[in-house]
């Protein structure tokens, strides 16, 4: 475990794409995390009104410029990527939670448990996951914690698909029949045998799924069913700043889209180049 | 009489994340025309590494970093790309352990060895089909003119491997280097198999390395043989003579590790202890960690070969002390 | 006479081979057609055969890790197949299974001392620090010191994991230990270790296990008596020294001709048999063997030979012996 950790580190540390990504989303969430102490502009960061810079262009003083109630746009991004961020990560350790006990108790039980499992599957996955996603979030009302839920609700059904096909193979290793030949019960199995040796491919699913989370995230807070005002992420702040666009005041929502299509591509380089890493197979195309 | 294909001083080394590992840390042998030659050994010796440096098909993180490789007045490691491609297959053809992977699932057999014959010996249509049902038929494949319209998936294993010998003999080569051949058959298969390299040998005069971890393999099929340790030859020379009468300490030790017949109730003689990594720098003799007899020469230098007699010579410095000593 | 720990009757295992891209309509393979034995107490039995003749399905079966089509299994008089799946886990504690090959039998995520402490903790509760001593014990007892407890299968030899499955074995004290090829996967130089290892335990511990390989030096070493299994049928059973001596199926005698002998003086008659064994999802009629015994009457195409006596525990399923009685 410790040397395939540590091959998979060094394989990845060749992947330059990875390696910037990595750092720059490394910068990212340490900018979010200290953004108290980072600018100067923490208060309106956090939502308050300061009208004398209200639509100063960048500059100097703005970098990114400031929004209509005279916010800097920079501390608006950094405390934004808090919720944006985390609305992210979360999701997808809520979806990995629910699927991949529910794929790996239906893969390797098999029968019907499989069967219903996935069926109920097939339902989800029949919906566009946005449009899902917006129902449910309207239907529970418009919060934080509830464009989280939404969207995890929409997510779980492809990871309890792949630790399912996952399981199907790692079932059949000789281990499995060996623990099974001691006389280890079914559930130790799973969560002793079955599990940790499912879970690389999982993470790597989630790595690339992080960005994509972080998109319908902020599609969510788009149309108002995600983050509420004073506060802001990065989707709430494109939807503030797309009125006036048209009117010159393109900084409002150039940055914020620009910082939601590089965070997403970052995830998706590093998911790639984790992938690649912890694959023997596919080290050689470095 | 000239061999036609001599090894001396080959060393090769793998980079890995750990650090590079010595696969090959110095062999010298040589294959006479005609001699079927058993290289054995066990895992991580580096046999299959040497087969795979003479053909050139190392992995990329590969590097001989000695050495030389001479076959037919040519050093094989100097060649280009271009001139190895018109060596492997042509004047040196492999064969592999699984022949499930080594033939080309989406051709038949017929036309896979049609293909050779065209390439190599410029035969015509006509003649190529004659030829490859010939040759089907040399390597004792039930049906042969049937058998030039199956894919190989339609073969049991012990067929594949055969197949592979009749595609392996298509262009006439002066050396064949078989790779545990028969390491994946049953031994019923693997004893057709054996007796079929016997037969060739006899009839077409094959020059062949054969790669095995078997010593009962190499005391039926070769003539010659070299034990490989640690990636050096500890023993090498007549097959008779090795198995019969072993120097080395090492071979001594592999010989009597076998369970035999009447040996039941007793012990088996176990070599102690365990293989050098690759990672590991040896001084000395590799073998001393584990033999019986080390002394203290043998923990600083490498021993060189002593001449047994003139077809057997052994790497240990038991032999450079005097008789009564 | 004592009574067998373990005795199989008439045990039939079919599987239902899908066939095409719907899986209607699938093929029978009768991987078990049959099949009698019993090991008594103290003893170890010997199966050999080759790949396909369906020891491994022998093994699964009597673990009930495949539920049998047809037959009996008795393990000390309790019918295994009459109990409930918790009765038959409780069961398992008293038989345990070691596999080929260590790598893929041991959890590449466990380490030494969680793998030989997973069946105490399936079975038993005890606290942490005993059972941490046991494991430590039972490491011992197996030629590993406690660093091991700290290590993961890939940071072993290939001995060494064998070891830590052997530990893993032993750790519930069982009765009865199915070995199935627990050899084949290492170096000469290690299987003479894990051999030695086994035959003191079992001295030691008294245990009875059921050997299955196919080799035949190998598991004559070990055994008391030798069955000789062809297509999901045992065709000969007898005592470890009579099968070398007196082998009389004509399949254990090409056996044993077949298996390569590194003695040089050993250069017998060869027997190689023609063909390969055939699918067992489609067995030939008669006696299974007919199809490449060198030996064949008109009545074995025809009558399946029943199992006899011919001289004291020595059973051969054969019409040559028949027609002499």
């Amino acid at each position: 475990m410790r040397v395939e950790v540590g091959s998979t580190l060094w394989f990845l540390l060749r992947d330059r794409a990875a390696v910037i990504s990595a750092g720059f989303l490394l910068s990212v969430a340490l900018a979010a995390v200290f953004a108290p102490i980072l600018t100067p502009y923490a208060a309106q960061g956090m939502g308050d009104p300061d009208l004398s810079r209200k639509f100063a262009a960048p500059g100097i003083e703005h970098p990114f410029g400031a929004d209509g109630l005279g916010r800097d746009q920079v501390a608006r991004l950094m405390f934004g990527a808090r919720r944006s961020l985390s609305m992210g990560v979360l999701v997808v350790v809520a979806a990995i939670a629910v699927g991949t006990p529910l794929g790996v108790v239906a893969g390797y039980l098999g029968g019907w448990v499989d069967e219903l499992l996935m069926r109920v599957t097939d339902v989800f996955l029949a919906f566009p996951p946005l449009l899902l996603a917006i129902a449910i979030a309207a239907a529970l009302g418009a919060s934080y914690v509830n464009a989280v839920a939404a969207i995890a609700a929409t997510w779980w059904p492809w990871y309890a698909r792949l630790a399912r096909a996952q399981t199907l193979s790692v079932r059949e290793r000789a281990y499995i029949e060996a623990a099974r030949g001691i006389g280890v019960r079914h559930r130790v199995i799973m969560r002793r045998h079955i599990l940790p040796n499912i879970l690389t491919p999982i993470v790597v699913q989630g790595t690339l799924d992080v960005g994509t989370a972080i998109l319908v995230a902020a599609g969510l807070s788009f149309i108002g069913l995600g983050t509420q005002a004073p506060y802001a992420d990065w989707g709430v702040m494109i939807s503030d700043g797309r009125l006036y666009f048209l009117s010159g005041r393109w900084w409002l929502s150039t940055f914020p889209g620009l910082a939601i299509f590089l965070t997403a591509m970052a995830f998706n380089f590093l998911g790639d180049g984790v992938r690649v890493a912890a694959d023997p197979r596919l080290r050689r195309t470095l | 009489m000239t061999p036609i294909l001599t090894i001396e001083n080959l060393q090769v080394e793998f980079s890995t994340p750990f650090g590079a590992v010595h696969a090959i840390r110095g062999i010298d042998f040589s294959l006479a025309r005609g001699d079927i030659l058993g290289l054995v050994g066990e895992t991580g010796c580096g046999k299959s590494v040497t087969g795979r440096s003479i053909m050139r098909l190392l992995d990329e993180n590969a590097k001989v970093s000695a050495g030389r490789i001479l076959f037919d007045g040519m050093d094989l490691l100097q060649l280009t790309d271009t001139e190895m491609r018109r060596i492997r297959g042509n004047r040196i053809a492999m064969i592999f352990q699984d022949p499930a992977t080594s033939l080309n699932p989406l051709f038949t057999i017929g036309e896979q060895i049609k293909d050779v014959l065209r390439a190599h010996r410029g035969s015509g249509r006509g003649g190529a089909k004659a030829l490859a049902i010939e040759l089907l038929a040399d390597v004792g494949l039930p049906d042969p003119a049937q058998m030039m319209s199956v894919y190989p998936h339609q073969l049991s294993g012990g067929q594949q491997q055969r197949a592979m010998i009749a595609l392996s003999l298509a262009a006439e080569p002066d050396v064949i280097i078989a790779d545990e051949p028969t390491t994946a058959l049953d031994v019923t298969i693997q004893a057709q198999i054996l007796d079929l390299l016997r037969r060739l040998q006899r009839e077409r005069s094959i020059s062949v390395i054969f790669i095995t971890h078997d010593l009962g393999i190499v005391a039926e099929t070769c003539q010659q043989v070299v034990v490989l340790y640690a990636g050096r030859v500890a023993e090498k020379g007549a097959v008779e003579t090795i198995l019969a009468r072993p120097q080395h300490p090492y071979t001594r030790g592999l010989l009597a590790a076998l369970p035999r017949p009447g040996s039941r109730g007793n012990d088996l003689r176990v070599i102690r202890g365990n293989v050098p990594s690759g990672f590991e720098r040896i001084v000395g003799c590799a073998f001393a960690p584990r033999c019986d007899y080390v002394m203290d020469i043998c923990r600083a230098q490498n021993p060189a070969f002593s001449v047994i007699d003139s077809t057997h010579h052994s790497a240990c410095h038991l032999h450079e002390m005097p008789a009564n000593g | 006479m004592v009574e067998p720990l373990i005795k199989v009757q008439d045990l039939s295992m079919q599987f239902l081979r899908k066939a095409g891209l719907f899986g209607r309509g699938g093929q029978r393979v009768r991987a078990l057609n049959g099949l009698s034995l019993h090991v008594r107490a103290g003893e170890t039995l010997g199966v050999v055969g080759e790949s396909g003749c369906g020891k491994s399905t022998l093994a699964r079966c009597v673990l009930r890790l495949l539920q049998p089509t047809a037959g009996s299994i008795r393990f000390d008089d309790v019918d295994l197949l009459a109990l409930n799946d918790e009765d038959m886990r409780r069961m398992r504690r008293r038989m345990q299974l070691v596999l080929q090959n260590p790598f893929s039998s041991l959890n590449p995520r466990m380490n030494g001392f969680e793998l030989v402490a997973e069946p105490l903790r399936a079975h038993r509760s005890m606290p942490r620090k005993e059972m941490r001593d046991l494991v430590v014990d039972l490491l011992t007892e197996v030629g590993l010191s406690a660093e091991f407890l700290s290590r993961h299968p890939h940071q072993l030899s290939g001995g060494q994991a064998q070891r830590i499955a052997l530990a893993r074995a032993l750790a519930l004290n069982p009765d009865l230990i199915i070995l199935d090829e627990p050899t084949s996967a290492l170096d000469v130089s290690v299987q003479a270790q894990i051999i030695n290892l086994l035959v003191r335990l079992q001295r030691q511990r008294g245990l009875t296990y059921l050997f299955i390989t196919h080799d035949l030096s190998v598991v004559q070493h070990i055994s008391d008596r030798i069955a000789v299994m062809y297509l999901g049928k045992i065709v000969e059973e007898t005592s470890s020294e009579d099968i070398f001596a007196n082998p009389r199926h004509p399949y254990t005698q090409a056996l044993l001709s077949s298996t390569p002998s590194p003695d040089p003086a050993a250069k017998r008659q060869r027997i190689i048999l023609p063909g390969t064994v055939p699918s067992a999802a489609n067995p030939p009629p008669g006696c299974a063997f007919h199809t490449r015994c060198p030996q064949v009457m008109e009545m074995c195409r025809a009558r399946i030979p029943h199992s006899r006596l011919i001289a004291e525990g020595h059973r051969v399923s054969c019409h040559l012996y028949e027609a002499s009685a």
